[in-house]
């Protein structure tokens, strides 16, 4: 009861914060990368949400319009991971045999490189930038999901009622529709969203160190790292951008325990 | 069960050819000439073309791929010599050597204090029947999980090393230096591995064996700590061994913003330079770790749960 409550709750909230970043002129009237010296430095108030930075920018505004960059890449990395994963591992289990062999010991493979340093070569291969961070971010994450679904498809089909089910003559299309998906559908639901709260984190981890966006546009690592001098007297420049990040993931993962069996 | 080790052994090995070979292709697909970037350094104006082809040729870089990667692996076989650093003309061993084990303390430190904290916690919500109790702890680790790595080491910085001046917030030298850091990156790993362990000991608690453990009266404690967790632990080792290895290659976040000279550190200075045999190297070398870490787990395994032998000995291990 409690676990549909706090799901149900974040979902609201986080589908608010994804419409937010989705339609930011629905919520704002001023530009993102608009400089306006006269109201640098103004603390947060009615006309400025969330205050403005040291050119004059409205804080709110590039809240809204980095979380596009952030929360956007991070989708297309789990849809991205996930998808290949999931097509992946169905090959794998269909072919089975020898090939299901070598794709797992791809995966294997691919696995005991690390990530991270996986992902830094691929960006500095493609040219540096918001898209190849998103490409090599998918590329390191997928392997490991493929693992977990290669895993799960693997023990479904030597599950009794499959037996049972192939025994009595259902055909492969049928067992896969009627008897594969809909066990492993949840659980490529639950990666998805596990990827695209991990994928904020290192989005914007990445960000912050200067691998992603290009200044000046907006998106939540960079911004912290630009409030980074006036943390001291601005804190709200680095109190925000850094809120929507934890709220963010925390939503993600919690809206995540809908799917829970109770 | 030797022969599955051994088995496992040989093929970490064919795992690390392959990834030698992986890197080695990779990094002469990075944009711009090695040659070029090793002839201007420390140089004020442009090299001369008849330099650039010396380099070029003395480096061998003018020699086909396939030719390229068979001198290397020769010398990496028979000599176990990786080669030498272009940007620092150092062996590229020593220098991996000298900065991996700043890296492996923050892992291990880091990983170790994980444990301490998240273990107790991840039981205790994994077993209660207090509902309120589980929430708490669960709420707190997906807090914890929720926090950047980099936004709480900035956050750390700022307090304890500039406004109340009690820590130092850059470089290594001393125990000091490794509190900060090891902050920074517990908070967000213990709460992940919280999650970890307390889902997997609610798994088995749920078993109908554990239910009738308690019916027939065993005690609670007996039940919790040789019935549940013994049986949990396998797929928390394995999730936590593989967050290790994370933890060591993945901390160069840390390690920029703390100005460390670690493993990840070398790897972007490598990358940028376009040091080809130190990024060989690293791969190399963290792969081997990694194929390692996963040979442990698999030992462990067949060590713990004879059953395993056979599913291993059929070659689905994963």
């Amino acid at each position: 009861m409690m676990r549909t409550i706090i799901g149900a709750l974040s979902l609201a909230l986080l589908a608010v914060i994804l419409l937010a970043c989705a339609f930011p002129g629905l919520f704002t009237n001023y530009e993102p990368n608009a400089i306006n010296f006269a109201e640098k430095f103004s603390q947060p108030n009615r006309i400025h949400l969330m205050g403005t930075d040291e050119l004059g920018r409205d804080l709110f505004t590039r809240l809204l319009f980095g979380g596009r960059v952030t929360i956007g890449s991070s989708l297309v990395i789990a849809g991205g991971s996930t998808l290949i994963a999931a097509i992946w591992a169905a090959v794998s289990a269909y072919l089975g045999g020898i090939w299901d062999e070598l794709m797992t010991r791809i995966v294997d493979i691919l696995m005991i490189i690390p990530a991270l340093l996986f992902a830094l070569l691929l960006i500095s291969i493609l040219e540096p930038g918001m898209r190849s961070l998103v490409i090599a971010l998918a590329i390191v994450r997928w392997p490991g999901y493929a693992r977990i679904l290669r895993g799960q498809v693997y023990s479904l089909l030597s599950a009794e009622y499959l037996v049972a089910a192939k025994a009595l003559g259902a055909k492969p299309v049928h067992i896969i529709r009627r008897h594969i998906m809909p066990n492993i559908t949840m659980l490529i639901i639950t990666l998805f969203g596990l990827s695209f709260a991990s994928g904020i984190l290192s989005i914007s981890s990445l960000s912050f160190l200067g691998f992603g966006v290009q200044l000046p546009h907006p998106e939540w690592g960079a911004m912290i790292n630009a409030a980074r001098p006036f943390l001291q007297t601005r804190p709200y420049l680095m109190i925000f951008p850094g809120l929507a990040i934890i709220v963010t993931v925390l939503l993600a993962n919690l809206s995540l325990r809908l799917l829970e069996p109770s | 069960m030797l022969k599955i080790i051994i088995r496992k052994v040989i093929l970490g090995l064919f795992y690390l050819f392959v990834i030698s070979v992986v890197a080695f292709v990779m990094v002469r697909q990075m944009p711009g000439d090695p040659a070029v970037l090793i002839a201007n350094q420390d140089r004020e104006t442009e090299a001369p073309p008849e330099l650039v082809e010396r380099i070029r040729h003395e480096y061998g870089f003018d020699r086909g791929m396939v030719e390229q990667y068979r001198c290397w692996l020769q010398r990496v076989i028979f000599d176990g010599d990786l080669g030498y650093s272009t940007r620092t003309k150092r062996p590229v061993l020593a220098e991996i050597q000298s900065s991996l084990p700043a890296s492996l303390r923050l892992g291990l430190i880091t990983f170790g204090l994980t444990l301490i904290i998240s273990f107790p916690l991840g039981l205790l919500a994994g077993v209660t029947n207090n509902k309120i109790l589980d929430l708490w702890i669960q709420s707190m680790a997906w807090i914890n999980y929720s926090v950047p790595v980099f936004l709480l080491a900035v956050l750390l910085i700022w307090f304890f090393a500039v406004d109340l001046r009690l820590l130092p917030a850059i470089g290594h030298e001393t125990g000091r230096h490794y509190v900060l850091p090891v902050a920074a990156l517990s908070v967000h790993l213990s709460g992940w591995t919280t999650q970890v362990i307390r889902t997997s000991i609610r798994e088995i608690s749920e078993k109908p064996y554990i239910q009738f453990a308690h019916a027939k009266g065993l005690k609670q404690i007996r039940v919790i700590l040789i019935h549940t967790l013994k049986p949990a632990l396998f797929p928390i080792s394995t999730a936590l061994l593989i967050q290790l290895g994370n933890l060591v290659s993945g901390s160069f976040i840390i390690e920029t913003i703390f100005a460390w000279n670690g493993i990840g550190r070398l790897l972007v200075d490598s990358i940028m330079a376009r040091d080809f045999p130190i990024i060989q190297g690293i791969l190399l070398y963290t792969g081997g770790i990694f194929a390692l870490i996963n040979i442990l787990i698999d030992s462990l395994y067949l060590f713990l749960d004879p059953t395993t032998i056979e599913k291993m000995g059929r070659g689905r291990t994963s």
